[in-house]
């Protein structure tokens, strides 16, 4: 488990690179390890822009039968009004189009999100290694 | 981190983004495509993505942008090398280069503009005079043919 910050946007670069260098270390395939570096681009970049910043921990995830890469951004910002909204396409707030938390569901096989007004919000993303 | 370089050869704009993309360089890169094409007007303007591994929604909509922005300065636009991977996670993200022509190769999508590469005729306005195509084939090589009769 390692954490990392997100606070600019070399930061966003620092975490989808090690999103990347975990995937290879698990032998991901090429499509997954873009699926995966993807994803962590979307969520940080919604850390900084929407939440102001904040963090992402990853680590290795395991099961009985699978091993996989899962990804956390903790952010203490506004907080999403209507995350149903947001999880839907084209939902945009503070200039960007939105795409960033449907299209990281879409690349990513188990997908959480947890959001408080004025507290702030949660993403916890899982890839599993086919 | 260095500029990426926007490169003239011939009358066609050049631009290979080699480093890793953030948001900061993706749009100071735009902004230096659209000064470079108002001091000096180019016919077409090829972004080679091949060193890239990654689109996200950002850069692919700054990449949008800057075709649609060439587009009105009457610059053409190609992205060319893209890799499957990216091709792959960009659509099943949901997200398209809308109305951007592609090529798979820096060499094709010259060759899908109209221009030619000679290796043997001296002949070096031959790519000045070569008119635009108006269609960039996506996924398939131009026929022979095709290429024939832009030059025929």
């Amino acid at each position: 488990m390692a954490e990392m910050v997100i606070r600019n946007e070399d930061d966003i670069v620092a975490v989808r690179t090690a999103a990347r260098n975990l995937a290879s270390l698990l032998e991901f395939s090429i499509v997954d390890k873009t699926r995966i570096a993807t994803a962590v681009s979307e969520l940080a970049s919604n850390t900084l822009v929407h939440g102001g910043g904040g963090a992402m921990h990853i680590e290795r995830a395991s099961d009985s039968i699978r091993e996989g890469i899962r990804c956390i951004f903790i952010d203490k910002g506004p907080g999403i009004p209507d995350i149903d909204r947001a999880m839907g396409s084209g939902y945009s707030t503070a200039n960007s189009l939105g795409q960033g938390l449907p299209g990281a569901r879409r690349l990513t096989d188990d997908f959480r999100i947890e959001s408080t007004l004025d507290e702030g919000t949660k993403v916890e993303i899982t890839k599993w290694k086919q | 981190m260095a500029d990426i370089p926007v490169l003239m050869i011939g009358d066609l704009l050049l631009v290979s983004i080699q480093n890793e993309l953030n948001d900061r360089i993706a749009i100071s890169l735009q902004e230096r495509i659209l000064e470079r094409l108002n001091k000096q007007h180019a016919p077409a303007l090829l972004i080679d993505i091949s060193s890239l591994d990654l689109v996200d929604s950002y850069i692919g909509r700054v990449l949008t942008e800057t075709a649609q922005m060439a587009r009105l300065m009457n610059t053409d636009v190609v992205i060319v090398g893209m890799q499957p991977a990216v091709a792959i996670t960009m659509t099943e993200m949901g997200l398209s280069l809308r109305d951007i022509k592609t090529a798979s190769s820096l060499e094709r999508g010259i060759t899908a503009l109209g221009y030619q590469f000679s290796k043997n005729v001296p002949d070096n306005d031959a790519a000045n005079d070569a008119p635009l195509n108006g269609s960039i084939p996506t996924s398939s090589e131009p026929a022979p043919s095709e290429i024939e009769s832009q030059h025929g």
